[in-house]
């Protein structure tokens, strides 16, 4: 049931067609990086999605920040915490903490897996190569401070910087491979073909920068082409208002969600705006983007599927809080986090809500593939799988009622005699009502005692 | 007013109940709340009690009869519940450490929770009732007395003794405690157990003493 009375309105968001898997992928069901391709598409036609059962895997201490998604490769999930610097392996089947690795003092995200190599940059700057199974950091590139990565593939990546630039390197090479000088601040690239797009926010110094509230920001938002090979510009684009979210470039169309309500259309090959669609609140989170449709989350509480080709709107789904938590597609179905605490998935086929789920704070990341959902919320980080699973106990509304978190912050199911959910005695499950029994005999006991003594 | 501080001991006693299930019932912890809702009930519960044995009146000395005189007055050591209070600790600690740092099946922390409360509300029990129970052998009879609600006072008659026996739990025999079984051969009525005495046998062989002198 609705928790939100969330309602599809409009047309159903269907979509056809697919897109191509990157080519850094790393198995039949994975999301080797942030946005899912190059482009920032989110988008895995062949996915393997979570429609129904959605259950509770683990839910760990691990707040997610703006703007990033997890990874997912070989069964593995990587997580991070936006609070502790730290980056975290997951196994998707049984929940359990593979590795964890505090790297830094600041924000770590885990950008891309490519072959057995995790690559995380640092907000701080640095950019971090980590050794898939150990979670050792094999090397670490010294790019500038900066906010996330882009990546083309073949070991070739891209560093938006906060002093206006974007660098460019190849594997951990040391040597930059060239330099874009830009203006602003940029946001992770998308690369499409032989160019990469970029958006940035000017006029703001790297500690004023306000992700949560980009509108209160004196800046304005420029949108770049920037040639792949030599890191020449190609076009340039200025808005007055800010886009603090990744751009997303498909078939020749590049997409700039921005704060002021605004989502917009340009030509990849020119820089020609297409067409603007406007929301009632801020684009505040990155857009999804398939064969037909961008599905773009608002500050209005309205997830939109809007026509590439015209920009009209042909679909909104009403939540009525903020969506924040960007949107991912798999196959038909569709991802999205809000900030009332829920993540809900729908059919793009016939616009029906699937399954929600309720977390304990509003969601800023997701991730999708494997029929398992990664659900980052500013406080947690859950791995939602389906109930025939192994370790299971959640509810589709809120997780496990018999979920429980360790020390380390990670939380497992536990059951009275062993953790397998069917086991014997398995109505023992509930500690709550184990400690008001010991306790209540316990008092009764005493009591009992004392009035015998006293007759 | 009872002997000792059973208030301030018990309310000591009841700060890792209610510190713990205050962090858990009103704090940001990943347990759930209700959780702390037991301890919380159960630490209120021993400091309310600790402290109306603390102020309820201990027994009056009773009121001897003429030539008659009391040889001696003992109260019951609190080392037996002290004993049991501590080896309850390490199975409470046990129990909070399996229950919040592990994820074992909840039949281990519950095993250890179960048996540490045990040990420790017998503990509480036994120190509250000994805080208000007085022993005295007078020339002409044995007496217990205590008090909790209302007073209760048994007795047994010298010349009814037909029996002193003197028995030690294994907790007891560790910290050098004793009980003391006065039977009248009148039946269960008529028995007074002296509990929780140091130098047991010294305090039976003084009522022996008593009966061999009457006789």
């Amino acid at each position: 049931m609705l928790r939100s009375g969330a309602v599809l309105t409009g047309g159903s968001l269907a979509l056809g067609g697919t897109a191509v898997r990157p080519a850094s992928a790393v198995g039949e069901d994975s999301w080797p990086m942030q946005r899912f391709d190059p482009g920032n598409t989110a988008y895995d036609p062949d996915g393997t999605a979570l429609k129904s059962d959605a259950t509770v895997r683990t839910a760990m201490t691990a707040p997610a920040g703006f703007g990033n998604d997890y990874l997912l490769a070989d069964g593995t999930a990587y997580v991070y915490d936006a609070d502790e610097g730290s980056v975290i392996a997951i196994d998707l089947v049984t929940g359990d903490s593979l590795w964890t690795n505090e790297i830094a003092d600041q924000q770590v995200v885990p950008e891309l897996v490519e072959t057995d190599l995790l690559v995380c940059r640092s907000v701080d700057g640095p950019t971090y190569v980590l050794n898939r199974d150990t979670g050792e950091v094999t090397a670490e590139l010294a790019t500038p401070r900066g906010f996330h990565l882009g990546y083309a593939g073949g070991a070739e990546w891209f560093a938006p910087t906060v002093d206006g630039r974007v660098v460019a390197g190849r594997a951990t090479a040391e040597e930059f491979r060239w330099t874009a000088d830009i203006e602003g601040i940029g946001f992770r690239p998308a690369v499409d073909g032989d160019r990469i797009y970029v958006a940035t926010v000017a006029g703001v110094a790297p500690e004023d920068v306000n992700l949560e509230s980009p509108n209160e920001m004196d800046a304005s938002g420029r949108l770049y082409a920037i040639d792949r090979s030599d890191g020449s510009v190609v076009w340039e684009v200025t808005h007055d208002g800010v886009g603090v979210r990744p751009v997303a470039v498909a078939d020749g169309q590049v997409y700039w969600p921005r704060a002021d309500g605004t989502l917009a259309a340009y030509d990849a090959e020119t820089g020609d705006e297409q067409w603007t669609f406007t929301g009632k609140g801020g684009f505040n989170a990155a857009v999804a983007v398939t064969d037909n449709a961008v599905l773009a989350g608002n500050d209005d509480g309205r997830l939109y599927g809007i026509d590439r080709e015209s920009g009209d709107q042909f679909a909104q789904a009403g939540i009525g809080e903020r969506v924040r938590g960007a949107p991912v597609v798999l196959g038909r179905t569709m991802f999205f986090g809000t900030d009332d605490d829920a993540v809900y998935a729908y059919s793009l086929d016939d616009g029906e809500v699937l399954w929600e789920f309720e977390t304990d704070a509003p969601v800023r990341s997701l991730t999708a593939g494997d029929e398992h959902v990664v659900v980052g919320s500013t406080e947690r980080c859950y791995v939602i799988g389906p109930s025939s699973g192994v370790s299971t106990g959640g509810t589709e509304d809120g997780g496990g009622s018999d979920a429980t978190e360790t020390g380390d912050g990670e939380e497992t199911n536990r059951g009275f005699l062993t953790n397998d959910p069917d086991s014997e005695l398995s109505f023992l499950d509930d500690p709550v009502t184990l400690t008001w029994a010991g306790i209540a005999v316990s008092i009764v006991g005493i009591v009992m005692q004392l009035i015998g003594e006293q007759t | 007013m009872a002997r000792g501080l059973p208030g301030v001991w018990s309310t000591v006693l009841s700060i890792p109940f209610l510190a713990s299930g205050a962090i858990i019932y009103f704090g940001d912890t990943p347990s759930p709340e209700l959780l702390g809702a037991p301890l919380l009930v159960f630490g209120a519960f021993v400091v309310a009690m600790g402290w109306y044995v603390h102020l309820v009146a201990a027994p009056p000395e009773p009121r001897l009869r003429d030539e008659e005189e009391i040889i001696d007055t003992r109260h019951p050591t609190q080392k037996a519940p002290l004993a049991k209070v501590g080896l309850s600790l390490p199975f409470l600690f046990a129990a909070g450490f399996l229950m919040f740092f592990t994820t074992q099946p909840y039949v281990y922390p519950m095993g250890a929770f179960v048996v540490g409360l045990y040990l420790l509300s017998t503990g509480i029990l036994t120190y509250w009732t000994n805080s208000l129970t007085t022993y005295y052998i007078t020339t002409e009879r044995v007496i217990n007395s205590f008090r909790l609600l209302s007073l209760v006072r048994k007795e047994v008659p010298m010349e009814k003794i037909r029996a002193v026996r003197e028995s030690k739990s294994p907790i007891e025999s560790l910290v050098g405690v004793g009980n003391i079984r006065v039977a009248s051969g009148g039946g269960a009525g008529l028995e007074i157990v002296i509990r929780n005495v140091n130098d047991a046998t010294a305090f039976a062989d003084e009522l022996r003493g008593t009966l061999k002198s009457d006789g």
